[in-house]
Order: C-alpha cells, then sequence, then structure tokens
C-alpha cells in the first residue's frame, strides 16, 4: 500500500545530505550551463544508454517564503500547480501524461520548490511532455475546487502531525533551533494559517516566486545539446518575467539558546533530535565537518554513534547524525528514537560520545576510512539520471561550481586531521545544543 | 510486480535503516498525488549459470558507471517459518553482519566502506536478500564476502541477544507505533487462516522475546546452502569474470539438503473478514484485501496479468477511476490506493485502501468503492484507460532500467519466485495483450465479497 500521509518535514535535504555527504567526482559526466534568453540557469548533462529524459525546474519558492499570516502557501502552490491551466482541467493533465509514460513530480523544502518530469526522450512523447511542462509552468490556473481538496489534505496532515511523536520532535526541534528566522516554521504551515490561505494567496506568491530570472533548469538524459537549448529556452519563455525580488528580508539564523526539551506522547519509543545550526551551502567547512560527521553517525553501520549505541548496547535499530546545509545554515542534526524507558541512557551515551568526538577529533586512522569512503563512493551516487538530476539541480540552485564534482577527489584528499579538528571546535560545540525527546515524562520522574 | 521499490519497503524488513531514506524519496513523486509505479522490463541479455552446488549466477551488464550490485538471493523467508518462530528469519539476516571464522565483528560494513561501497540485506515474506553497491574494480571483494557468510558465520550467544534487542526496537519503530502498519499486521492475520503469511515478516514480539541463540543458528543450517541460493550481478561487469570469481569463492561450498518444504494451501474464503485497530492516529484508514492468484505460470497464465492492469485502471495516475471520482469529485477521501501483488511463492493478494476526508465516513468511502467496483463489473473498462496503464508500463520498463542495484533487484525476485531470468519479457509483452473484457473477468471473478478481508484503522 501506499504512504497515506506526507509526513516528513525535511525531506529534501536529508536526500541531498546524502547525496552530497559522499559524493562527487566523475570526471566522465558531460556537463555544460548555459543561461536562457529569458534569464534561466540551465544545466545540462547528456547521458545516452537510456532513451529518456529528466527534467526538473526548480524556483526559490520554499516555505521560508511564507507570508508570516499565511504560512503554507509556498506548499500549497506546489501541490495545486498541476490542477489545471487556460486550456486543460487536472483529468486532462494527468492523462496526458499517462498516455505517454510521463511522471511529474514535485519536491520542496525551506528553500526550494521543484517540479520534476520524466519522460522518454523519443520525439513525440518529449515533445508532448514538454509543452505541456511549459503550459503548467507558465499558467495554471489554480482551480479553488483543488485548493479546496489541497488545504483539507494538508489540515488532515497538519493534525496527524500533531500527535505522531517522530513529527512532534522534527517541529519541535526546528522551533528550537531557528526560533524566530523562518527555517523555525512547519514547511506545512499552521492549522490557523492554512485555513485562512486563500486562490489569491497562492497567485501572489506564484507570481512573486515562480519567474524565469530565478528558475534554475536542469536536464538529464538522451537528447543532443541542440535538443535541451531548445526545451530550455520554452521552458524559460512559457514561465515569463518577473520583477519582484526573489531574496527574502531575513538574514542567518543566530545562535539560540539550547536545552532539553521533554514532550510527553504514548508510543513505545521515544523520538530523539539532537543538534545545532550547522552549515550553509558553500561553506568552507563542508568538507571537513561532513567527513567528521561521516566517522560521528553518517556512516551507518560503520559510525562511532552507531557501534555503541545499536552494536554494542542494543539500544536503537538506528542512529544517524547528518548536516542540511541549506542557503542559510541548515541544522546539525543527531536522531534515534528508542524505547522509553531506556531514553535518558542512550541521550547520555550520545552526548558522551559526540563531546568527545568534538574535543578530541577522530584519529588519523578514522580520517582516513572516510576519505576512503568519499572518494570510492562518488559513482554510486551519481550513477544514474535520477541522482545526476538532484545532484546538478542542486549546483544551479545554490551557484555552487560546476565542476566541483571534477575536483572532489583531490580537495578530499587534501583535507588534514587538523583541519577536522579545527572545525569541529569551531564549529560543533554540542554545550548548547538542542535535545528534544518526545516520549518520556521529564528526567528524574517515573 | 506492482511497485516493486514499494512493496520492498512496507512489506519487508531491513538490517538498517536506509530504507526509510527510500522510503521518503518515494514521497517527493506523492506530492502531486499518485503516480503508477510500473516495474516491468524489456528483453534483455541477462547470462546465467549454475555451479555444481547448486548456485545460480544470474549476470546484467550495464555500463554506464564503473559499478557493480552484488546481490545474494536466499529462498528463505517468514513463509518458511513455523509456529512460536515468527521472526527468525529476519533476524538471521541481522546476524549475518556479525562476523566469521575469518572476518571479525563489524568488519564486514568496514571493508564495504573502505572501497566508498555500501551494504545492506532484506528479509521479505519469500526470500532473504543481501546486497553490496560498489565500484565494479571491488566486484572480487563482494563476492569473497558474500561466500563467506554463506558457509562460516559465527553466531555467539552474546551477540544474538544485543541483536534481538535492536530487532525488538526495530519493531517498535515500524510496527507497534506505526498505527496502519499495526492495522496490516492485524488484517493478515485474519486474511490467512492457515498460510503462513498470517504472520508478519518481522515476527510478533512475544516470538522475539522468546527466541534462542540455537533457533537463529538452526535456520542458518537450514536455509543457508548454495543450491538455496542466488548471486545475482548487475552493472560494470564482464559474466565470465563474475562466473570465475563465483566458481572460485562460492564453488568451494557445499551444498546442504535443504529441509522439506510443505506446500501449505490457504483454506477456500467462507465469507467476509473484518478486523478492527484501534490507534494512535487521527485519520481513519481503511484497506480492503483480496485473495487473488500469484503469478505461476508466466506463458500461460493470464489473470494476473489483468489484475496488476486493473490496478492501474483504479489507481495508476491521479485521474485514474478511484482518485479521480474519490477524492476529485466526490470529495470523499483524501488519499486512495489499489495494488496487486502477484510475484510470490504463496498466494497472491490485491488490495484497496482509503482513507476518508473529514466531512465523510469510512462507510461512505467503502460504498463509493464498491460502486466503482460494480462499475468495473457490468460495464467493464474502456480502451483509452487500459492504453493509458499499458503506456506506463511500457516508459516503466525503461525508467526502471535507470538504478543498477534495480535491475538486479527485479531479477533476483523473479527467480526467488521460481521464474526463469528470460521471464520479464514475456511478462510485458502478455501484459500488452490484455484486453477490456480480460480486466473485467478478473474483477467478476475475485473482487467479491466473500472473498474479501477488510482492515480497519480507528483513532483511539
Amino acid at each position: 500500500m501506499k504512504k497515506f500521509l506526507r509526513l516528513p518535514l525535511f525531506v529534501r535535504s536529508v536526500i541531498v545530505l546524502a547525496l552530497f555527504s559522499s559524493t562527487l567526482v566523475l570526471g566522465a559526466v558531460d556537463k555544460e550551463s548555459w543561461v536562457t534568453a529569458a534569464g534561466s540557469k540551465v544545466i545540462y548533462v547528456q547521458t545516452d544508454v537510456l532513451p529518456m529524459v529528466d527534467i526538473s525546474v526548480d524556483f526559490p519558492a520554499g516555505s521560508v517564503f511564507d507570508p508570516v499570516a499565511k504560512q503554507g502557501v509556498a506548499r500549497m502552490v506546489l501541490g495545486t500547480l498541476d490542477k489545471g491551466t487556460d486550456t486543460k482541467d487536472e483529468n486532462q493533465i494527468s492523462e496526458l501524461f499517462a498516455s505517454i509514460g510521463t511522471q511529474l513530480g514535485g519536491s520542496f523544502d525551506f528553500d526550494r520548490s521543484g517540479v520534476t518530469m520524466r519522460s522518454l526522450s523519443y520525439k513525440k512523447e518529449l515533445d508532448e511532455s514538454v509543452e505541456l511542462l511549459s503550459e503548467i509552468l507558465g499558467g495554471p490556473s489554480f482551480p479553488e475546487i483543488a485548493i479546496d481538496r489541497e488545504r483539507e489534505s494538508i489540515l488532515t496532515s497538519i493534525r496527524e502531525m500533531e500527535i505522531r511523536p517522530g513529527s512532534v520532535a522534527a517541529k519541535l526541534f526546528i522551533s528550537k533551533i531557528y526560533g524566530e528566522h523562518p527555517y523555525g516554521n512547519s514547511t506545512y504551515g499552521t492549522k490557523e494559517t492554512v485555513s485562512t490561505i486563500t486562490r489569491e494567496d497562492l497567485l501572489e506568491f506564484y507570481k512573486q516566486h515562480f519567474f524565469s530570472e530565478g528558475a534554475v533548469i536542469t536536464i538529464v538524459g538522451d537528447i543532443p545539446k541542440a535538443a535541451a537549448k531548445e526545451i530550455s529556452e520554452k521552458l524559460s519563455l512559457a514561465i515569463g518575467s518577473r520583477t519582484a525580488p526573489f531574496v527574502g528580508e531575513f538574514s542567518n539564523v543566530s545562535s539560540l539558546p539550547g536545552g532539553e526539551f521533554v514532550v510527553e506522547n504514548p508510543a513505545s519509543q521515544a523520538h530523539v533530535r539532537i543538534g545545532i545550526p550547522g552549515i550553509q551551502r558553500g561553506d568552507p567547512d563542508y568538507l571537513a565537518l561532513t567527513l567528521a560527521n561521516q566517522i560521528l553517525g553518517g556512516g551507518g553501520m560503520t559510525s562511532l554513534l552507531n557501534d555503541e549505541l545499536r552494536e554494542k548496547r542494543g539500544l536503537t535499530y538506528g542512529v544517524y547524525s547528518y548536516f542540511s546545509p541549506l542557503k542559510f545554515s541548515g541544522a546539525f542534526v543527531i536522531s534515534f528514537t528508542t524505547k522509553k524507558d531506556q531514553v535518558w541512557e542512550a541521550v547520555d551515551v550520545t552526548m558522551e560520545i559526540a563531546n568527545k568526538f568534538v574535543e578530541k577529533g577522530p584519529t588519523e586512522q578514522e580520517l582516513v576510512a572516510a576519505k576512503k569512503y568519499f572518494i570510492g563512493a562518488f559513482a554510486l551516487n551519481v550513477d544514474s539520471n535520477a541522482e545526476l538530476l538532484d545532484y546538478f539541480s542542486t549546483v544551479g540552485f545554490y551557484n555552487l561550481p560546476l565542476d566541483y564534482i571534477d575536483t572532489f577527489k583531490q580537495r578530499v584528499e587534501q583535507i588534514t586531521l587538523d583541519e577536522v579538528r579545527d572545525a569541529l571546535k569551531r564549529r560543533m560545540d554540542l554545550s548548547n545544543a538542542v535535545k528534544v525527546i518526545v516520549g518520556p515524562k521529564p528526567r528524574g520522574s517515573n | 510486480m506492482k511497485g516493486s521499490n514499494v512493496s520492498m519497503n512496507s512489506r519487508s524488513v531491513s538490517r538498517f535503516n536506509l530504507a526509510q531514506f527510500w522510503f521518503y524519496s518515494l514521497g517527493y513523486l506523492w506530492l502531486f498525488g499518485q503516480l503508477c509505479s510500473v516495474g516491468v522490463i524489456q528483453a534483455e541479455q541477462i547470462t546465467s549459470t549454475k555451479l555444481e552446488n547448486g548456485l545460480e549466477i544470474l549476470v546484467k551488464v550495464d555500463r554506464r558507471a564503473p559499478v557493480a550490485a552484488v546481490m545474494v538471493w536466499y529462498r528463505a523467508g517468514s513463509i518458511d517459518e513455523v509456529t512460536g518462530k515468527t521472526g527468525v528469519a529476519h533476524v538471521l539476516e541481522h546476524m549475518m553482519f556479525q562476523g566469521t571464522k575469518t572476518i571479525p565483528k563489524g568488519e564486514f560494513a568496514k571493508k564495504i566502506a573502505s572501497v566508498g561501497g555500501r551494504s545492506n540485506a532484506f528479509t521479505s515474506s519469500d526470500y532473504t536478500g543481501y546486497f553490496e553497491e560498489l565500484h565494479s574494480d571491488e566486484l572480487e571483494m563482494a563476492i569473497r564476502l558474500e561466500a563467506d557468510r554463506m558457509s562460516n558465520l559465527i553466531i555467539t550467544e552474546e551477540d544474538f541477544e544485543t541483536e534481538v534487542k535492536v530487532v525488538m526496537e526495530e519493531r517498535r519503530q515500524r510496527v507497534d507505533d506505526n498505527p496502519s502498519a499495526l492495522m496490516m499486521e492485524r488484517m493478515s492475520a485474519v486474511m490467512y487462516v492457515a498460510h503462513p503469511y498470517r504472520n508478519p515478516i518481522i515476527g510478533w514480539m512475544n516470538d522475539l522475546e522468546n527466541l534462542t541463540v540455537d533457533d537463529a543458528v538452526a535456520w542458518y543450517q537450514d536455509w543457508y546452502s548454495p543450491s538455496n541460493a542466488a548471486l545475482v550481478v548487475s552493472g560494470d561487469v564482464d559474466p565470465a569474470e563474475v562466473i570465475r570469481l563465483a566458481s572460485k569463492y562460492f564453488g568451494v561450498i557445499a551444498s546442504k539438503e535443504l529441509p522439506t518444504r510443505r506446500y501449505q494451501s490457504e483454506p477456500r474464503a467462507l465469507g467476509e473478514k473484518r478486523v478492527t485497530v484501534k490507534g494512535s492516529t487521527t485519520i481513519p484508514t481503511q484497506s480492503v484485501g483480496y485473495r487473488v492468484p500469484r503469478l505461476e505460470n508466466h506463458v500461460a497464465d493470464w489473470e494476473p496479468y489483468a489484475l496488476y492492469l486493473l490496478a492501474g485502471v483504479l489507481d495508476g495516475y491521479s485521474a485514474a477511476r478511484l482518485p479521480r471520482s474519490l477524492i476529485n469529485e466526490k470529495r470523499i477521501a483524501v488519499s486512495v490506493s489499489a495494488s496487486y501483488d502477484g510475484l510470490k511463492r504463496g498466494p497472491g493478494g490485491f488490495y484497496v485502501g482509503f482513507s476518508p476526508s473529514p466531512n465523510a465516513s469510512l462507510e461512505m468511502v467503502e460504498q463509493a468503492w464498491r460502486e466503482e467496483l460494480m462499475a468495473i463489473q457490468s460495464e467493464g473498462v474502456t480502451n483509452d484507460e487500459l492504453d493509458r496503464v499499458k503506456a506506463q508500463v511500457i516508459a516503466g520498463q525503461v525508467y526502471s532500467e535507470d538504478s543498477v542495484l534495480g535491475q538486479a533487484s527485479r531479477i533476483g525476485r523473479m527467480w526467488s519466485v521460481g521464474l526463469p531470468e528470460t521471464a520479464s519479457a514475456t511478462i510485458n509483452e502478455k501484459l500488452k495483450e490484455i484486453t477490456p473484457d480480460q480486466v473485467k473477468q478478473v474483477a467478476i471473478k475475485y473482487l467479491n465479497e466473500d472473498n474479501m478481508t477488510v482492515g480497519v484503522l480507528l483513532p483511539q
């Protein structure tokens, strides 16, 4: 069965991180970048084995741009974007895509709102797919009925997230990490704000944030450059120019007082999130810190935290730590679940290991292993069209160097133990960490 | 068949939580509503051979990138478990990472990671699988390590006791604290009266508490034999080299005589069954399960193909019958789903699921589903809608080739149910031949009340 509910708040960051924390060298990738006449940035990667094309169009239209009283509008815009155009209703759109085997998807996070499309690369299928995508991006009609439905669906999700321990923990965590910064708000909005969002709000948001100069178009697949140019021009032109500024008025995340925040919940397991504001896209400490994270909790079955919590003590099915680099500092998070009556032991052990690691840094041997993993894993993380699309759309959106992928191996090799230790000391002080524990009664009570 | 990647998450359990990431990533696609994830294949070149000890070897070459996926599949899953020992197949899967005569505990994952590779495993009702994704230069290491743990595993009492605790945490996370999973678990337990599909793959908690290290050892000795396994390799590899390495490392392992498998048939359904679960949720949910045939003879059978396309007609795209009627037009549901699972060693299942919108009730949605079903049973489906589903099947063949691991998984899955490696191409052709009338026929024959089990999840 399919999942009934859209739960995760952090979906995209987690995935993007998984890609970034371990990849990036692939000299063989034939990639080019240009800007369309209407001002959209394009990244094009030609792969020619499978007769298919993946296209993403990303906009600076994530939840960070939600007006305070209309939190959730950005997500609703993406959710209803394909529900109608001037000439087609939602059923016609869906049937057209289905009849040529084209898949339409979306991705959404704090910074970014994006549409992805996967089509066969044969002329008929690709032409029809691009035509329809242009129409959707350039002239969504946002029918009232689709908006009502979307609102209802989001309100249903919000109500469910209020009692699910994992969602409660995620929401409380971002609010404590980011405070008043827009990253502190749920991308879904609140029951109050979502209830008041109207079609006019959606149109206004669309007009401000879906414009050709802000759009980043990524094309991966079996089409020649000339065809990719044509597609990018067509999409960019359809999206159309806008005059509204696309960077909000907010500044970077500021550090807030941390502490332990405990919320009771009837579930059998406690959900734990421990963290601090982490790193930005393009951060100079990025490699040193992600290598360190690989050793601490990013390396799955090989990490220090996993070794202690899972392998030695059997406390959890999995413990992870990760950075979620965003335009502004995305959070560094350690997360796990464990039976409620052993949660304090697990939290204390986690803090002990993490603090010791930050203070002493990794051993030479641990760093060598992490570097080997980073360098060796590059091919695995960009070995499919889907992964190439994900990777290059992120490079494009955050204006990262296009050749980052080519110099990756060299830069990883150059990182020294001292640099990692230094970065840990400067950036990873956990004495002020936010610790959210959803499940048990407060410490000391029975 | 439908959405093999989805069922890998929801109906199998894993040694490690990467599945969560896959699950999330699938979530993206749902932003725009349901998209059909079809997983059938074009004619393809698969090299196959069998070693003297019975190990089957299946190799699919894909030279797009210098990577390889190495998988070992065992035909042993929860279907092979006995009362009181449910969950042992999955516990053993966890133990397979613990250490062997030559590889100390914890070293397996470190060796794979040291070359930038990834490893994991999964257990389902019908099989247990292990895999490594790594640079194709490291093929030998993966094959050597997999062969090693096929015969040299060391299972200590101490490691077992710790790992069972991990599995209990996994059960809490996946099932006990997940109301819809809990409902599906209870629903399966009434859908099947005698067949082992009535038991959860992860095992009942009480059975996990009672399992002993001897149970795990016995499971390993019974089922982990080359004669009960397949090595599947996809990616930038040379088939002759794969076979050479397999002979070198797996070839020395003696074949064991497997325990007798008693085919357990499920007695005929005698009427509708219904189970209610009250859970920690705000969203009522209902699943309607029908017992249907599995794909047994991929050349002669046609009903499984018709059932598969029926699921697509119902929920293959966002304007398919169920979302269009129940969500878009009547506005009585916030989510709907339909799926057919026919690639099984045991009975197949056809499932329809839904959650009502806040202003509607489960009864209203169930009634609407009955009406949709009756419409198909009396008037059939149109050529146009069947063509749309088939178009997605055809495109889906191409899309499914994008993942190297996905290719190996598909081949392994075919092997696990005893179909030949060439079956994929035939299946694809057979799907294209299905007519609207055949879809109507299977809807009449199988989707009836006496054959139905209903699972209901209600807020506490």
